[in-house]
C-alpha cells in the first residue's frame, strides 16, 4: 500500500519528508501543549483533583463497573449471535415466508437507533406490564439491534463457503441440515471470526448506554463516582482510558486473527456503533 | 506545566503507599455520613412480633430477611453510593434501613436502582417492597400506588453563578435557558412557573453544576437541599430566593395494601417521636443545612397520602 | 395517535435538529476522513502514524463517552461552543475514523498501475491522489459510505444524552408528558427509517451511475 502513491524517495524528497516530519511533530506537540496548559489554567490538573484516582477504592469501583460492562457485553453478544445465526439461515432459506421476515427484520433494525430501542424497553414496556430487571433493560435492546449485524456477518460467511462443499456434503448422503451444521457452518465461522470480534468491540461500546438505563456498567459507575466526588472531568477521562485499553486490545486480537486466517473480507460496516 | 509536575509528584507519592489525603483541600471529595448507619440505627425501634400480622407484606419481608427498596445510587445526601465502602448513604437510604430494622430487626436492604418512570410498575409487579426516592405525593400517582407519609417535605430552588443578576424568582426564568436534571420533577415545575423558559437537561447533578459553570444555562433548578450542598462544595455558585414549590415526599407502596400502609405510618410516627428521624436528618441533609432538624410533615396531611 | 399529532411541532423541531446534526456532521466527517486517509497513504511516516492513531482511538471509544467528555471537558481547555455545535464536531470526528477506514479500503482497491501511471506522467503525490486515485477509490466505496451515513444518523440520537433536543429527545419529552409510548416511539423510529431509506435510495442511484464493482 505504502508504495502505491510514491516512489522510493530521492535526496530532495527525503529532505522534504524530514521537514514534514518535524513540522507535523511540532504541530501536534504544540496543540497538545496548548490544550494541557489551558486545562491546567482551569485547575483541572490540580493534584487534588487526580489524587482519588491514585487510590485503590476508586479503581475497585470502576473495575467492578468494567466487570458489569463485560457481563452485559457477553450476554448480549451471546443472545445476538444466536438470533443472528437464526436470521442468517432464515435469509438463506428457500422458503419465501421464512426469507422475507428475516430480511425485513435485518433491514428494519439497522435503521432504528439503539437508544430508541432502549427508551422503548425503559419507558414503553413497563406501561404494558413488562418491566424487565435493569440488566435486561440494557442487554435486550442491544441484542435486538446487534442480532441484525451478526446475521449479516454470518450470511456473508456462509455465502463465502464454496458451493462444492455443500454439494459434496449432500452427495455423501448428509441431510441439508447436517451439511449446514457439519460442513458449511464450521468453515464459515472460522472465516468470520475477525468480523465477529470487531462487531463485539462495537457491542462493548454499545453497553455504555447503561448510562441511560442506570445499569451499573463502566460509564454509569463513572457517573455515580462523579456525583460522589464531584470530579466530573477527571472521572470521565479515566473511564475513557479504560475503554480505550480494553477495546484496543480486542481490536488487536481481531487483527491477529485476521492475519492468521486467510478468510473472507469482513462484510462492510452497515450498523451504527455507539 | 507546573501542575504536570505536581501530578507526577502525587503519583510518585501514592505509589510509595501514602494514600491518606491531606483533607484540607476544597476539591477533595466530601465524605458525608460520618457516623455509620449501624451506630445511627443502634437504638432504632423494632416492631413487636404481634405487629407482624400473618400473611401480611411485613411477614413476607421478615421471612425474606431483606427489604427491597426502589431508590437511586447517585442522589447526593439522599441516596448516594459510597464507592469506598459500597454502602448507600443519605436521608432516603437511612430511612430505608430504619424501616428494614423495624420489620426484620436488622437494617438489611437491597436497593433496586429505578428510573423515575418505572416506579409504579416496580411496585405493582412486586419487584420492590417500598420506594424511597424523592417520590412526591400527588393525587394522580395515588391512583396507581399507595403512599405512606409524607416523611419529608422539600422544594425546588434556583441556583445561579455568583455574578448573575436579575434572577431571584422563577418568573425571572422566562425567556432564559434553564438547566435541569433529566427526568426530574424540575422539568414540569419550570414549565409551570416559567412557560417561556428553554429547558436543557443533563444526566446527573455534577453534570448540571458543570453546565451552569460553563454557561450552558443561566440557572439550575433542583431540590433546595442538593443545591445548598452544591453551593457549599463550589463557591462559584449560589442559591437564590426561597423554594418555589412544596414537594411532600411519600413512601411508595403497592396500591391498595392498606395494612402495610398503616404499618409503615405507625413506624414513621415512632421514628419521629423517638428522635430517630431527626438524627437521620442531622446525619445527612443536616450536614449541609445550618440549624436544627425541621419539624417533620404531618403524616397523611397531603391529598393522595 | 393523537399524542403524536398534538405534539407535531415538537417532533418537527426535533427532526430538524436531527437533520442538522446528520448533515453537518457527515460533511465534517467526510472532510476529516479524507484528510486522515491522505495522511495514512502519505510518504511521511509521522503523518501515517498520526492517521493510524486517530482511527484507532476513535474506533475504540464509545461515542457517548466522547460526547460527555467534549461537552464538559472542552470548555476547560478554552473551547466554548454550543451543545449542538459540540455534538456535531464530536460526531464528525468520530465518524471520520470510519470514513477514513472505508476510503482506505477504496484506495487499496485501486490497482497499483494507476498510481504508477500517474507518477510516470510526473504528477506529485497530492496531484496523483486528487486526480487519479481518489476519484476511482470513491466510486468503489459509495455503498460503504452510505452505510456510514446511516450509522451516523442513528448515532446522532446519542446527542440526546448530553442535552441536545433532537428527534429522540423530543420523543422522550413528549412521552413524559403524554405517557403514550407506543405511537410516540414508533413515530420517531419511522422518521429515522425514512432518513435511512432516503440515504439508501441516493447511494443506490449514485452507485448505478458512478459505481465500479471490483
Amino acid at each position: 500500500m505504502s508504495n502505491l502513491l510514491f516512489d522510493e524517495p530521492g535526496p530532495r524528497a527525503r529532505r522534504r519528508i524530514r521537514i514534514a516530519t518535524v513540522a507535523g511533530t511540532v504541530a501536534v506537540l504544540a496543540l497538545l501543549a496548548l490544550a494541557v496548559r489551558q486545562f491546567a489554567a482551569n485547575g483541572q490538573l490540580d493534584a487534588a483533583r487526580w489524587q482519588p484516582y491514585a487510590t485503590w477504592p476508586m479503581w475497585r469501583y470502576l473495575l467492578s463497573g468494567l466487570w458489569s460492562t463485560a457481563l452485559a457485553a457477553v450476554v448480549s453478544a451471546a443472545l445476538a449471535m444466536a438470533a443472528g445465526l437464526a436470521l442468517a439461515m432464515g435469509r438463506l432459506s428457500r422458503r419465501r415466508w421464512v426469507r422475507l421476515p428475516a430480511a425485513a427484520y435485518v433491514e428494519a433494525v439497522r435503521t432504528i437507533p439503539a437508544l430508541l430501542l432502549v427508551y422503548v424497553v425503559l419507558f414503553a414496556l413497563p406501561r404494558y406490564g413488562l418491566d424487565l430487571p435493569l440488566f435486561w433493560k440494557l442487554t435486550v435492546p442491544l441484542a435486538v439491534s446487534n442480532a441484525a449485524a451478526f446475521a449479516e456477518i454470518f450470511r456473508a460467511g456462509i455465502l463465502s463457503v464454496e458451493r462444492g462443499q455443500g454439494e459434496a456434503g449432500l452427495a455423501v448422503g448428509l441431510t441439508p441440515g447436517q451439511t449446514m451444521r457439519m460442513i458449511v457452518l464450521p468453515q464459515a465461522a472460522r472465516r468470520v471470526l475477525p468480523s465477529i470480534v470487531s462487531q463485539s468491540v462495537g457491542l462493548l461500546k454499545d453497553t455504555s448506554l447503561g448510562f441511560v438505563v442506570s445499569y451499573a456498567e463502566l460509564l454509569y459507575s463513572g457517573k455515580v463516582l462523579a456525583t460522589y466526588n464531584g470530579l466530573l472531568i477527571q472521572t470521565y477521562i479515566v473511564v475513557a482510558l479504560i475503554y480505550l485499553v480494553v477495546n484496543a486490545s480486542l481490536s488487536k486480537l481481531a487483527r491477529v486473527l485476521e492475519a492468521r486466517r486467510p478468510g473472507v473480507r469482513p462484510p462492510r460496516r452497515r450498523f451504527a456503533r455507539v | 506545566m507546573v501542575s504536570l509536575k505536581r501530578v507526577a509528584a502525587v503519583a510518585a507519592v501514592s505509589m510509595i503507599g501514602l494514600s491518606a489525603c491531606s483533607g484540607t483541600d476544597s476539591a477533595a471529595p466530601a465524605v458525608p455520613g460520618e457516623p455509620k448507619a449501624g451506630d445511627l440505627l443502634a437504638d432504632a425501634p423494632v416492631a413487636a412480633a404481634a405487629d407482624i400480622l400473618p400473611g401480611s407484606t411485613m411477614e413476607k419481608i421478615k421471612k425474606r430477611g431483606e427489604l427491597i427498596v426502589g431508590g437511586s445510587l447517585d442522589a447526593p445526601l439522599l441516596s448516594q453510593q459510597n464507592p469506598v465502602s459500597g454502602e448507600i448513604e443519605g436521608f432516603d437510604a437511612d430511612m430505608g434501613k430504619a424501616l428494614a430494622k423495624y420489620i426484620i430487626g436488622e437494617p438489611k436492604v437491597k436497593i433496586v436502582n429505578s428510573a423515575s418512570e418505572t416506579r409504579e410498575a416496580l411496585l405493582a409487579n412486586g419487584t420492590v417492597d417500598v420506594v424511597f426516592q424523592t417520590y412526591t405525593i400527588t393525587p394522580e400517582r395515588a391512583e396507581q400506588v399507595s403512599f405512606a407519609g409524607p416523611y419529608y417535605s422539600s422544594g425546588l430552588s434556583i441556583a445561579v453563578k455568583k455574578d448573575t443578576t436579575g434572577i431571584t424568582k422563577p418568573e425571572d426564568l422566562n425567556g432564559k435557558t434553564v438547566i435541569a436534571g433529566a427526568n426530574t420533577p424540575a422539568i414540569p415545575a419550570i414549565k409551570k412557573a416559567a412557560p417561556q423558559a428553554k429547558i436543557v437537561t443533563f444526566g446527573s447533578d455534577p453534570e448540571c453544576v458543570q453546565a451552569l459553570k460553563q454557561d450552558r444555562g443561566v440557572a439550575y433548578v433542583q431540590d433546595e437541599t442538593l443545591l445548598v450542598a452544591d453551593a457549599q462544595k463550589d463557591p462559584s455558585i449560589q442559591v437564590v430566593g426561597k423554594p418555589f414549590t412544596s414537594d411532600p415526599y411519600g413512601i411508595g407502596l403497592k396500591h391498595g395494601d392498606d395494612q402495610f400502609k398503616k404499618f409503615v405510618n405507625d413506624w414513621l410516627t415512632k421514628t419521629q417521636s423517638s428522635g430517630l428521624w431527626q438524627r437521620i436528618w442531622k446525619n445527612s441533609l443536616g450536614t449541609v443545612v445550618q440549624g436544627e432538624a425541621p419539624a417533620p410533615p404531618q403524616i397523611g396531611s397531603v391529598p393522595g397520602s | 395517535m393523537s399524542a403524536v399529532l398534538d405534539h407535531l411541532p415538537e417532533f418537527w423541531e426535533g427532526l430538524l435538529v436531527t437533520l442538522q446534526l446528520t448533515a453537518a456532521s457527515f460533511a465534517g466527517a467526510a472532510a476529516v476522513g479524507l484528510v486522515i486517509t491522505a495522511m495514512r497513504v502519505s510518504p511521511v511516516g509521522v503523518l501515517r502514524a498520526i492517521g493510524t492513531a486517530y482511527v484507532e482511538t476513535f474506533q475504540n471509544l464509545p461515542l457517548l463517552v466522547l460526547l460527555v467528555l467534549a461537552v464538559f471537558g472542552l470548555p476547560e481547555i478554552g473551547i466554548k461552543a454550543g451543545l449542538l455545535t459540540t455534538a456535531v464536531v464530536v460526531i464528525a470526528l468520530y465518524e471520520a475514523a470510519y470514513i477514513a477506514e472505508a476510503l482506505r479500503s477504496g484506495v487499496n482497491a485501486v490497482s497499483a498501475g494507476q498510481g504508477e501511471a500517474a507518477r510516470a506522467l510526473g504528477l506529485s503525490f497530492g496531484q496523483s491522489l486528487r486526480h487519479v486515485v481518489l476519484p476511482q477509490a470513491l466510486r468503489t466505496v459509495i455503498q460503504p459510505l452510505g452505510n456510514v451515513f446511516i450509522a451516523l444518523t442513528m448515532n446522532t440520537s446519542l446527542a440526546a444524552a448530553v442535552g441536545v433536543v433532537d428527534l429522540t429527545a423530543a420523543a422522550n419529552r413528549v412521552n413524559l408528558a403524554e405517557a403514550q409510548p407506543i405511537p410516540i416511539f414508533v413515530g420517531a423510529g419511522l422518521a429515522y427509517a425514512l432518513i435511512a431509506a432516503c440515504a439508501g435510495f441516493v447511494t443506490g442511484r449514485l452507485e448505478r451511475r458512478l459505481g465500479m464493482v471490483r
